[in-house]
């Protein structure tokens, strides 16, 4: 076995390992935003962990092109679709638990008092209390 | 700054932010695999320095990436030439000014990347 085809196997491995860590986020953390967080990066950081390692056990241009092609597509789709996800979870107003600051609720409240400045208020004005 | 050290300093941002990628990829495993939850999630707000929508594109999916942080969206433009703001979502920063801090280095370095001409540090 040559030495590409460990590394390769080792980052396939790794890959591997992300996308439980993701699964494992998932069941652990506590509301729809963190979740999206571990799942976004996962499906990004994963994918091209587990593409260049099947690029190193089968190294040559035509795939190297491949692999550049679907990193470069699977990490645009990744995060625009997370991005989404957590913007239509904000706009129905699904709560955030544990959360440290939040100044875009203050910057709704202000909104809803009407000395905000109008273009911001596409948010809603309103939010759901955290528990 | 010129067009071409330009593919230098893109190659150079694309390096830089794989390292981040990884290193904060391990701070949220590290949170996932041992007992409890360290994390502080919030929201901040960040006003940009983005001057068009492909900046403030990629900037929003480079957040995102980033393990830990994640965009929720924008705010509306007062006019097509304003800078726009991002709300940021952040699991591990103890208030909105670290969380805006770090996302000032990533988006000074980004516009420094992506611009021909260079951009603010």
């Amino acid at each position: 076995m040559s030495v590409l085809e460990i590394l390769g196997q080792v980052l396939i491995v790794a890959g591997g390992l992300v996308f439980l860590t993701a699964a494992l986020g998932i069941v652990r953390f506590p509301d729809v935003y963190t979740r999206i967080s571990a799942v976004g990066t996962a499906a990004g950081l994963g994918i091209v962990l587990v593409v260049t390692g099947a690029l190193l056990m089968q190294p040559g241009i035509s795939n190297a092109v491949k692999v550049a092609v679907i990193i470069a597509l699977q990490l645009a789709t990744s995060s625009v679709g997370s991005m989404a996800v957590a913007r239509s979870s904000y706009l129905i107003r699904t709560p955030m638990r544990a959360k440290a600051f939040h100044e875009l609720a203050d910057l709704d409240a202000r909104v809803a008092d009407g000395d905000g400045s109008p273009q911001t208020s596409e948010q809603p004005s309103e939010r759901g209390e955290a528990h | 700054m010129s067009i071409i050290t330009w593919p230098v300093r893109l190659v150079w941002f694309a390096i830089w932010f794989a390292t981040r990628v990884v290193i904060s990829n391990a701070t949220v495993v590290w949170d996932n695999l041992t007992p409890g939850q360290r994390s502080d999630p919030g929201v901040a707000i960040l006003p940009t320095r983005c001057r068009t929508d492909a900046e403030l594109t990629v900037l929003a999916a480079l957040i995102t990436l980033t393990p830990g942080t994640l965009t929720l969206g924008t705010s509306r433009a007062a006019s097509d030439d304003s800078p726009r703001d991002l709300y940021v979502h952040g699991m591990y920063h103890p208030d909105a000014e670290s969380l805006r801090r770090e996302l000032r280095d990533i988006e000074g370095r980004m516009l420094h990347a992506m611009r021909r001409q260079g951009g603010p540090q």
